[in-house]
């Protein structure tokens, strides 16, 4: 997949948004001054989970990251419209990922917008990389809304419409959940 | 602190239950929950069985303490049938350390009632003292003399509910409050007199032994629709503000607790969507204030039916701070998660505040979830004092309805191979952790999860199908 990210945008673009780790766990936030999202170095003492992605590396295999907002897909690169925070993948799985954690749970309303203005994000993101000619064949296909999400059940019939409706239009599986597991 | 230990009785191999001020038994149907809050119900309830024993029986000259043994066998043929088919089991109530009764079966399987050796302790000489006080005559001269007896009549009825309340080292009074207590709403006045005529206590001993095995749950039902007539009758034509007006009158509370019960007023009347009124048309709840529109009680929906007799039993326990046990059953039934929560919320006031325990059955997630959410409200609390420099934003939750975790129990009660029984209460956290739910849900997820996966695969994919005709 590296290969293709590279061939279809161009080292220079690539490569100025990717980083990996192989770590067999590690977490991935968003620096809030850059709004680019970066994975958190394992010498970092203080690491604030509620604010991250967790990668489970199960395998130890390299995991890519691409910071796609605020910097993959920008203004430079003549792109005005929605976009998820990061991609994040392995040779068998790419997933698209939107940081929604500033939503209170308290406050119904915001979280039921945010939610949607996250699936906006990753549709439009996922629609940018189809229309690139990125060809996925041969990779599970995942997206992915990470919000504190402490709702008592867990198994909630609006999650499970909310997949389907999304898999329906994008073809690839969401979830509303903080971590990975590759 | 009281506990009841079960070996071997119903679907309950062993269990051990605390009796602390608001326990919760959550399970599945037919796992033994029901049966072990009878159980707890059944012994709390002695007491008023062996007030009424004495009361009942001042002019005989028969051994009380036998009478007791023989009202007990029959109490428990009420409430659990025959134990002729029942193999062994012992049940054993704590109401202090050291005053226990347990009941076993005989090789003849009848019901045997073990009371520990001190149990009666000095009660024989305080009734017989009792007793003489009673019977010295008293001559009636005039009106005011008949008054002066009728006070001294009280005075030895309270005299006997202290003796019996140490006794059992118990003064809360009880009631079970079943599941399906719609009923208490929806009867016809006709069906109340056939009701109480075919099925009150004085003729329990008359009915065959099969009208007696039905009895079981409905001898519980009566009890309860007994209380509710009482909670009627208070009432008709005054409403909740005119009950606590009343009260701040005569200043049998204060300003302070008057907010207390303002706020379980406002609790009940989100639950209820409207406003309770008891007047000369009947029971209704007014949900448009302005409009005078309302419904009448009979035809109000399910979950108002429901809740309302335990909301109105809630209020007056607090109004009255009085100090009480309650089995509730299923406070969840026909109630939208939401309300369920403002119920748990007007329960733990009643903890708050007074003395009372409520022992409650339930399969709500939420009860649960809420209940988690009172108790670490209280550990947030106890930060926020410590440090009160930290600013940090205030607590949704009410003050009066934080639990204290020192106060609650919880008891789950799932299949392995056999019933098991436990509890499910994290001392440490401090938070219900693991229980059958949190199972259902992922069990029901994962079924979601495994059908999706079929769905990705069947159904036409255009994605790839795109890049090829590029």
């Amino acid at each position: 997949m590296i290969k293709q990210l590279l061939n279809n945008f161009g080292e220079e673009r690539t490569n100025a948004c990717l980083s990996l780790d192989n770590r067999l766990e590690f977490y991935i936030a968003e620096n809030r001054v850059t709004a680019q999202s970066y994975i958190i170095p394992a010498f970092e003492e203080y690491i604030d989970v509620e604010k991250c992605l967790m990668v489970k590396n199960t395998r130890g295999e390299n995991i890519f990251h691409i910071s796609i907002d605020a910097c993959f897909l920008t203004q430079q690169y003549g792109y005005l419209g929605k976009k998820c925070d990061f991609i994040v993948f392995s040779n068998y799985k790419f997933c698209f990922v939107e940081l929604k954690l500033n939503a209170q749970s308290k406050n119904k309303k915001r979280v039921k917008e945010n939610l949607r203005e996250a699936r906006i994000q990753l549709g439009a993101t996922i629609n940018y990389f189809d229309d690139a000619g990125v060809d996925f064949s041969g990779y599970n296909l995942e997206a992915y809304i990470v919000m504190k999400n402490k709702l008592y059940p867990t198994d909630q019939a609006s999650i499970k419409e909310r997949r389907k409706k999304f898999f329906d239009e994008f073809e690839i599986d969401l979830f509303e959940k903080s971590e990975i597991e590759f | 602190m009281q506990k009841i230990q079960i070996t071997n009785f119903g679907p309950i191999k062993k269990a051990e239950v605390e009796i602390k001020q608001m326990v919760v038994f959550i399970g599945e149907q037919a796992s033994g929950k029901s049966t072990i809050s009878k159980l707890v119900y059944f012994f709390k309830s002695l007491k008023e069985d062996f007030f009424t024993l004495i009361f009942n029986n001042l002019g005989i000259n028969e051994d009380i303490r036998i009478l007791f043994i023989k009202e007990i066998q029959l109490k428990f043929f009420r409430f659990f049938g025959s134990t002729k088919h029942l193999s062994s089991f012992e049940i054993k109530y704590f109401y202090n350390l050291q005053k226990t009764i347990t009941l076993t079966l005989n090789p003849d399987k009848y019901l045997h009632v073990n009371f520990e050796i001190n149990f009666y302790g000095e009660i024989g000489q305080e009734v017989s003292a009792l007793f003489n006080a009673i019977k010295s005559p008293v001559s009636v001269k005039n009106a005011y003399d008949l008054i002066a007896v009728e006070q001294s009549k009280n005075k030895y009825l309270n005299r006997l509910k202290d003796i019996v309340d140490k006794l059992f080292d118990d003064d809360k009074p009880s009631l079970f409050v079943p599941a399906g207590r719609n009923i208490a709403v929806t009867y016809s006045e006709q069906f109340k007199l056939n009701f109480f005529g075919n099925l009150n206590l004085e003729n329990e001993k008359e009915r065959n032994r099969d009208d007696r095995n039905q009895s079981v749950d409905i001898h519980l039902m009566l009890e309860f629709l007994r209380k509710i007539e009482a909670i009627k009758e208070i009432f008709k034509n005054n409403d909740f503000d005119y009950l606590i007006g009343n009260e701040l009158n005569f200043k049998n509370i204060s300003e302070e607790y008057s907010f207390v019960l303002h706020k379980a007023k406002e609790i009940i009347f989100k639950i209820l969507k409207g406003k309770y009124v008891h007047d000369e048309h009947g029971e209704k709840i007014i949900f448009d204030s302005k409009k005078r529109k309302y419904v009448h009680l009979n035809n109000a929906s399910s979950g108002q039916q429901e809740s309302i007799r335990i909301l109105q039993d809630l209020f007056l326990i607090l109004l009255n701070k009085e100090n009480v046990f309650r089995v509730i059953e299923e406070p969840e039934a026909h109630l939208y998660p939401l309300a369920q929560k403002n119920l748990i919320e007007l329960i733990a006031m009643v903890i708050n505040h007074t003395e009372s325990q409520i022992l409650i059955t339930t399969h709500s997630p939420y009860i649960l979830s809420v209940i988690n959410n009172l108790i670490f409200a209280k550990s947030i609390k106890t930060l926020k004092e410590k440090y009160p420099d930290k600013i940090t934003e205030d607590m949704e939750v009410q003050e009066n309805s934080i639990i204290e975790p020192s106060k609650f129990q919880a008891y789950g009660i799932r299949n392995e191979d056999e019933w098991e029984f436990m509890s499910i209460f994290d001392s440490q956290s401090q938070l219900i952790g693991e229980n059958y739910l949190d199972e259902i849900s992922r069990v029901v997820g994962s079924e979601f999860d495994d059908m999706f996966e079929i769905y990705k695969q069947l159904k036409p994919r255009s994605r790839n199908s795109k890049l090829i005709a590029e």
